[in-house]
Formats: C-alpha cells, sequence, structure tokens
C-alpha cells in the first residue's frame, strides 16, 4: 500500500517543558487506513498528530523528521498541504468562518483559487453526499452542534484531502449526533478510501471502525497493531484499562480468551448469539437513598431568549437532599439555561425556583455561592486570575474560609492540581481546567452542587477519578443536578436520571431504570444485553454464566 | 387587509443582490430630490405598503411607533425655530417674547420628519432584503479582501457580545456581579471581565486563524464563489428602476417637487407635485409590481 505519512525518530519538547513529550517515535501510515491514535490527558496524541500537518506543528525543540508522501512537511507548499491534509477539532464553533454554510464550504475552494463554477459542482456534490443540502443557507449560528461539526468536516473535504486528521472531534456532541458523524467518518473512508487519522478518548463508537490502533504511553507507542489485539495491551495498564470499550470489558472480565474479541455492540450479538452466551444479573438492586426533604423544587419555570420559542416550557423539578440527579439530552435541549436558572445565575420569564423555600436568584451572590456551587460547560469563562492558585486563593476569599491557605492546598492535593498551581488556568488543557473548575466548586463544601458536562475533555481515566470524589462529596451529604452527555458515566455514579426533551424534564426516574428502559439514549452494556439482562447497564452488572459451545472458547 | 409575504419566496429577496443594492441606492437618492409636502405624503404611504408587504403589519407599526417620537421632534424644533414666515396659525406671548406658529414652519418640520422616517423604513427594508450576507457578498465582487473581513470581525463582534454576555453571568459564581455594588465596583469588575474576554477572544482568534492556514487561506489567489445568479427577471427590474430614477432625476433638474425656501411651503399641492407623486410613488412600489409579474407568470 502506498505510504503517506512517514514519522522517523521524531521527539519533541515544548519550551516550558523539561522533558520530551513525545520521545523517538517511529510510523507509517498507508493510504486507505483509519487509524485510531489513544492515550491518557497528556500523553503527547495530540502534539503527534498536529506534526502530520504543517500549518499546526508545534513551537518548541523537534528532532527526527516526519515525510508526506515522502516529501518532508517543511518542504510542502501551503497549497499541497491544504489539498493532501485535512484537519477538524475538537471545538466546533472555533472553526468556521463565514456565516452560512454554503459559504463556509466554498470558502476552501475559494482559498485554493477554484473557479467559481468548479466551488459551484463540488458544493452540489458533496452537499447531497452528506445531506447538507438542505442546510446550505442556514445561518452557521443556527445549527446544533452535530451539524456544525458535519459543516467542519464538509468544508475539509471538499478539497479532497488524502488524509483528514480529527482531534477528538466528537467530544462535545451529546450520543446521537456523535453515532451520526462516525457513521458519516465511516462512509468517507469506506466509500472514498480517504485516509482517517483520529485521537479519541472514548473509544466505545470508534473503535469498530478503525483498522488500526496506536497506543501512546511513556512519551513512545506501547501498541500498533489490530484494535481488538490491542484491547488486550490496554487491560494490564492500571491507567489505560478505563480506556477499553464496555462491549469488550464483559467478554474479558472472565478469565477466558476469545479470539476476535468483540468492539462493538453488532459484533458482541453476534458472538452472544454464535455461541449462545447466557449472562446473569449481578448488579445491585437497593434503591438509592435520598433525602425526604426538597433542596430545590422548581415550579412552572419558563424561559425564552428571544421572546419567540420557549426553551424552556412550564418544567417542573423537585430535587430531594442527597439526591444525584442527571440530565440527558440532545445538544441545544436546553440542559445548560435551565441549569443556570437553577444556580440563580439567570431568571426566568415566569416561574419560580426555590432553593430551601427562597426564590433562587433572589439570595444574595455572596451568600448564594456559599451554598451553590456551580460548574459551568465552559470553565474558562469562571477564571480570571494569573495563576491556578491565586484562582483558588481569590474563591477562598469570596467564600470567606476559615483556614484558606490550607483549604485550598488540601482541595490542591485532592484534585492532583500541585504540578498546575503556578501555571496560568488559560494555558492549561481544557481537561485540566475542568478539574480546577471543580476545586473552585468544592472550596465551600456545597449543600448543592451543579455541574454542567462534568467530564468533557476528560480522559476515562480521570473521569474515573472525578467521579471517585464527585461520588465521596454526593455521600458526604451534597446533593448533585448534572447534565451530561456522558452515558456511561451518567449509568455509573447518578441516583436518578430524566430526559429533557421539548422544554421540559420527562419523568425522573431511578438510574438502573432509565437507562433500562431506554432504546437510544443508553449505555452499550444495555444495548448489548438488554434481550438477556434489560436492567443491565454497567459491565460490572452482568457476569457470563454459560461456557458456550463453540470451539473458538478456550 | 394586506398580508405578509413569506419573504424567502418573493421576487424581491430572490432578485440578484446587486440589482436589490442598485434598486435601495436609487431609492434613497430618490427620497432626497423631493421635499413637497404632497410628494413626502405619497412617499411615505408607497413605502409603508411596500414595507408591510415585506416586514409584516406588526414589525411596520413597531417601527412607526419608534418613528414616531423623532417625527414629532423634528415638527417640534422646526415650529420653535422658523418664525419669519407667514401665514401665522397661532401665537402668543410669554415674558416678552412671542411665539409664531406659522404654516410653512410647520409643514416643512413635517416634511423633513417624514424624509427622515422614510429613509428609516427603507433601511428597515433594506435589512431584510439584504441581508449581512448578501451586503458582503456585494462589496465582495467589488474587494474580496474586504468582504472577508467584514464576515470575520463581523463574526468577532458577535462572539464578543455573546462571551459577555455568558461570561457577566459566569462571573457571579464568583462573586463578581455587574448589576451589583457601587458604581465604582462595576465599573472596575467591568473592566476585569473585559480583560478576561480579550484574552479569551484573543485565544480563540488565534486558533481560528490556525484553522484558517490549515485550509489554505494565503495559498493562492483567492477567487470568489458568485452563490447568486443573475437571470433575465434581474435585468427586467434593474431597468425598469433605473429609467423610473433617471426620469426622477430629470423631473428634479426641472424643480419638479422642490422648493429653495421655507417660505413657499404655504399649500399642500405644488406646481408640478402630480408628476412627483407618481414618479416616486412608482419607484417605491416597482417591487410590488415585479412581485405582481411574478406570481402571474406562475404556471
Amino acid at each position: 500500500m502506498h505510504e503517506l505519512i512517514r514519522v522517523d525518530h521524531l521527539t519533541f519538547k515544548y519550551p516550558v517543558q523539561k522533558s520530551p513529550v513525545i520521545s523517538d517515535i517511529n510510523l507509517k501510515i498507508s493510504q486507505g487506513q483509519f487509524v485510531v491514535i489513544a492515550g491518557a490527558t497528556g500523553s503527547g496524541k495530540t502534539t503527534l498528530m498536529n506534526h502530520f500537518k504543517k500549518e499546526l506543528t508545534p513551537n518548541g525543540h523537534r528532532q527526527g523528521q516526519v515525510l508526506i508522501n515522502q516529501k518532508p512537511i517543511n518542504e510542502l507548499s501551503k497549497l499541497e498541504s491544504a489539498k493532501t491534509i485535512g484537519y477538524v477539532g475538537q471545538d466546533p464553533t472555533v472553526q468556521p468562518i463565514m456565516s452560512t454554510v454554503i459559504d463556509e464550504l466554498a470558502f476552501s475552494l475559494e482559498n485554493v483559487g477554484e473557479p467559481s463554477a468548479e466551488i459551484e459542482r463540488r458544493i452540489a456534490e458533496l452537499a447531497n453526499y452528506l445531506g447538507l443540502d438542505q442546510l446550505l443557507h442556514k445561518s452557521i449560528d443556527a445549527l446544533s452542534g452535530g451539524q456544525l461539526q458535519l459543516v467542519n468536516l464538509a468544508s475539509v473535504l471538499i478539497l479532497r484531502p488524502k488524509v483528514i486528521l480529527l482531534d477528538e472531534p466528537a467530544a462535545q456532541l451529546d450520543p446521537l449526533s456523535t453515532q451520526h458523524f462516525f457513521e458519516v467518518l465511516n462512509r468517507v473512508h469506506e466509500e472514498l478510501g480517504i485516509t482517517i487519522v483520529l485521537t479519541e478518548h472514548n473509544l466505545d463508537g470508534v473503535l469498530s471502525l478503525a483498522d488500526r490502533l496506536i497506543l501512546l504511553q511513556n512519551q513512545g507507542i506501547s501498541f500498533d497493531g489490530r484494535p481488538r489485539n490491542g484491547l488486550e495491551t490496554m487491560t494490564a495498564d492500571p491507567k489505560l484499562k478505563y480506556f477499553v470499550p464496555q462491549v469488550s470489558q464483559v467478554f474479558l472480565k472472565k478469565d477466558r480468551h476469545f479470539p476476535d474479541l468483540p468492539i462493538s455492540v453488532a459484533e458482541g450479538q453476534r458472538l452472544i448469539s454464535n455461541q449462545q452466551l447466557k449472562f446473569t444479573y449481578v448488579g445491585t438492586s437497593t434503591s438509592a437513598s435520598v433525602g425526604e426533604t426538597n433542596v430545590l423544587a422548581a415550579k412552572n419555570l419558563t424561559f425564552s431568549f428571544d421572546r419567540q420559542s420557549n426553551v424552556i416550557d412550564h418544567l417542573d423539578l423537585n430535587l430531594p437532599s442527597g439526591d444525584w440527579l442527571s440530565i440527558v439530552g440532545k445538544n441545544g435541549s436546553g440542559k445548560s439555561t435551565l441549569l443556570s436558572i437553577l444556580a440563580g445565575l439567570r431568571i426566568p420569564q415566569h416561574g419560580k425556583a426555590r432553593f430551601h423555600k427562597k426564590l433562587v436568584w433572589k439570595i444574595p451572590n455572596a451568600g448564594r455561592i456559599k451554598a451553590i456551587s456551580f460548574l459551568s460547560q465552559t470553565p474558562s469563562l469562571q477564571f480570571g486570575e494569573e495563576t491556578v492558585e491565586k484562582e483558588l486563593m481569590r474563591q477562598a476569599e469570596a467564600l470567606q474560609l476559615e483556614f484558606p491557605d490550607k483549604q485550598v492546598k488540601m482541595m490542591v492535593d485532592r484534585l492532583h492540581l500541585s504540578s498546575l498551581v503556578d501555571q496560568s488556568p488559560f494555558d492549561i488543557s481544557g481537561g485540566q481546567q475542568q478539574l480546577l473548575g471543580v476545586a473552585l466548586a468544592l472550596l465551600v463544601d456545597p449543600e448543592l452542587l451543579i455541574l454542567d458536562e462534568p467530564t468533557k475533555g476528560l480522559d476515562p481515566y480521570t473521569k474515573r477519578f472525578l467521579g471517585q470524589i464527585l461520588k465521596d462529596v454526593n455521600e458526604s451529604g451534597t446533593t448533585i443536578l448534572m447534565a451530561s452527555h456522558d452515558m456511561k458515566f451518567s449509568a455509573e455514579y447518578s441516583k436518578h436520571c430524566a430526559f429533557m426533551f421539548d422544554g421540559h424534564l420527562n419523568t425522573v426516574l431511578p438510574t438502573r431504570s432509565f437507562f433500562g428502559n431506554n432504546f437510544f439514549f443508553t449505555t452499550p452494556i444495555n444495548r448489548l444485553l438488554r434481550n438477556q439482562v434489560p436492567m443491565a447497564i454497567l459491565p460490572n452488572d452482568v457476569n457470563l454464566a454459560s461456557e458456550g459451545t463453540s470451539k473458538h472458547v478456550s | 387587509m394586506m398580508n405578509k409575504l413569506p419573504i424567502r419566496m418573493t421576487f424581491f429577496y430572490q432578485a440578484h443582490p446587486v440589482v436589490a443594492a442598485i434598486y435601495f441606492l436609487e431609492v434613497i437618492i430618490a427620497l432626497l430630490l423631493f421635499n413637497h409636502p404632497a410628494v413626502a405624503i405619497f412617499g411615505f404611504v408607497g413605502l409603508t405598503v411596500t414595507s408591510i408587504l415585506y416586514l409584516g403589519s406588526t414589525a411596520v407599526w413597531r417601527q412607526f411607533k419608534m418613528s414616531l417620537f423623532l417625527f414629532i421632534t423634528i415638527v417640534l424644533f422646526n415650529c420653535l425655530l422658523n418664525q419669519r414666515f407667514g401665514p401665522i396659525l397661532w401665537q402668543f406671548s410669554v415674558a416678552g417674547a412671542t411665539f409664531k406658529l406659522t404654516a410653512p414652519a410647520l409643514l416643512y418640520g413635517a416634511v423633513m420628519g417624514l424624509m427622515l422616517v422614510q429613509m428609516l423604513m427603507a433601511f428597515g427594508l433594506l435589512n431584510v432584503i439584504l441581508p449581512p450576507n448578501k451586503l458582503v457578498y456585494v462589496f465582495s465582487s467589488v474587494t474580496p479582501r474586504i468582504g472577508l473581513l467584514v464576515v470575520i470581525s463581523a463574526n468577532l463582534v458577535k462572539a464578543f457580545v455573546r462571551n459577555f454576555h455568558q461570561l457577566s453571568m459566569l462571573q457571579k459564581t464568583r462573586n463578581v456581579d455587574l448589576t451589583k455594588g457601587s458604581l465604582l465596583s462595576r465599573i472596575k469588575s467591568g473592566g476585569h471581565l473585559l480583560q478576561i474576554l480579550l484574552e479569551d477572544s484573543l485565544a480563540s482568534g488565534m486558533e481560528t486563524a490556525r484553522l484558517m492556514d490549515a485550509r489554505g487561506f494565503g495559498a493562492a489567489k483567492r477567487t470568489h464563489y458568485h452563490t447568486y445568479r443573475w437571470h433575465p427577471t434581474d435585468w427586467a427590474f434593474l431597468c425598469s428602476a433605473t429609467v423610473l430614477f433617471s426620469v426622477i432625476v430629470i423631473a428634479r433638474l426641472n424643480q419638479i417637487g422642490w422648493s429653495g425656501s421655507v417660505a413657499q411651503y404655504t399649500n399642500f399641492w405644488m406646481n408640478g407635485d402630480i408628476l412627483g407623486v407618481t414618479l416616486l410613488m412608482g419607484m417605491l412600489i416597482l417591487p410590488m409590481i415585479a412581485e405582481g409579474v411574478y406570481h402571474l407568470c406562475t404556471n
């Protein structure tokens, strides 16, 4: 196969860091491959991938070289680079330049000097291929996160590149938009033969599409090969074992070996059917313990941004003390708006939200932040100091803590932020910003903790770490209200769940009933085993009971 | 009762942006070429009817309420400042100073007020028929770089405003509240938030620039995609508007619908106003006529 990208002894160190992020990397990527690069936060996935595109190459000390089509990347002209390598980033809102979809698609082709007739021909072809034809004259601002990321992909694809690089493209999308995005990406790979190189934390949806997995660990490549073979390497690692797709975890639990380990729901179901595997339910059935009094009670909440349509529409909610309620729903369904109202940051046009019988937005700010902590889905908008330490100290002062130095130090240790205390909160990674946001929210030991997408940008290991912290906080009496796209996290930690739809919350149900009865918005385990064990939502909920009949089982 | 047309289905909205831009330029100049009361009143009627067709009566009524204050202010100031000519309609004296309400002052003030209201109405209509993306398209044909710069700047400003709202809301969680406290503390907090916002916008702008670069910006001489097609009906509309506009200019050169002195404002109808009214009305309701022809041609 034609060698498209070649990396020879690449070592790279950022100017502010003492040790290299990646060291002596050797790699060849051939035309037509679908490569997933996985690794924990800070393992150098993005750094490595950015070296495949001249315009994205980071500043720092570099050794070794990268060749694109046997040509050193530095010798590639800007035009060659644009036409050979496409790039789609994590945040869908950062890439668009123009105000409508059609202009955004034309932008790339205008840059490379295509004539107007050719631009139109390509837009017509691509828009129909990707199903964007109905969106062409829509304003970019009016698109959902999923639609916007598709437009970003299209605006790169329209240049007909040989390879598309994607840096966690689904990190900010809801589950259904994520699934759709990966389906489109798979079509682009399968039908057009375009090489895909993608970094991703959440391997559940994407690993089954890939024909190659590269694991980054300890500055180097610890595994490079077929995805299902890499899963065993990952399982053996204390951090990377959390990256293993949940479907695969079910089959890795017993002391048995499946030569073709399933990595998708469909593969898992085929294996179960072929080998007549039986699973038994071993999950807990205890009901979630919550208090009898409501910490928060909302009645008839109605909110509209444009006074034309209601984002929140006559919404009622009672949140008992000690509960952990997760709200799930599509991008743009109004979850964040609801949380900001319930945190007293926004006043709805109609209805009341009371925190212990007081209207939440009428509680003086200084008092409210001592009882209600809020983590936004963009934590950087809650920052404002020069260093992480100063950020925490200022919050400690605002909260009038008794021993601010000591309490800040304890929080730094608890959230593993000690290596970041002197860094600017705006310069640290998205995942680290998320942890700093949590640290700010937990400084006070709040009665109500409101979290908007707390796992955004976190790798599975850090998610687990955060989950345990929040679990402890919840068990010590703090009520948690959370909006999340992360079905696995919600299934594992929350006590109740509700679906946000049409401006209101669908029935609040215990987590197991919620996911057990959902069909689309549910966990991979429930999708895999709903016929046998309808209430199973996590890998630990089931045990493989039968030995099966296949000779392939050893 | 006249109903608002679904805007995207109208002939006027579908006209080539350059045609619509030329038409609005001609209308705005034409409105400035006449200053007689009858022409101004009929011009106002013509614009109101056309606006209702494209914007709907609710939007026009809202605009009218906003313009009314402006209109009354201009009339009042004219009556106060123009005391010289007659006939006098009413007068009174206060502390030795005599105030005269004269017919020329009232009529001239009303015309000036109406002309300003007409301008606002014309721009209101322009805003709907030529939204920013179409306007940018018109400018891009002349100077593509400026067109692109306008789009990028507009997006940045939009993001800046949106982020400022978000930021001021979320900073309440840090006990920074722009709506509470003394003026000095609010100014201090506002300044602090602006600083954060500027840094954030700069970082986000840098990332956008990097991604523009990744999509080949500056790799070759930029071409321009002509999103809009030029149809024969565009020629027909443009020619009709330009012929009408040319006749209006000729009429104006012959002093039709124009007076150089306030003293001449004694009658509602003045010499040659019929022609001025007909031409201006024709110009203003031209889109409606085109709409009618467009619908007659429907199969």
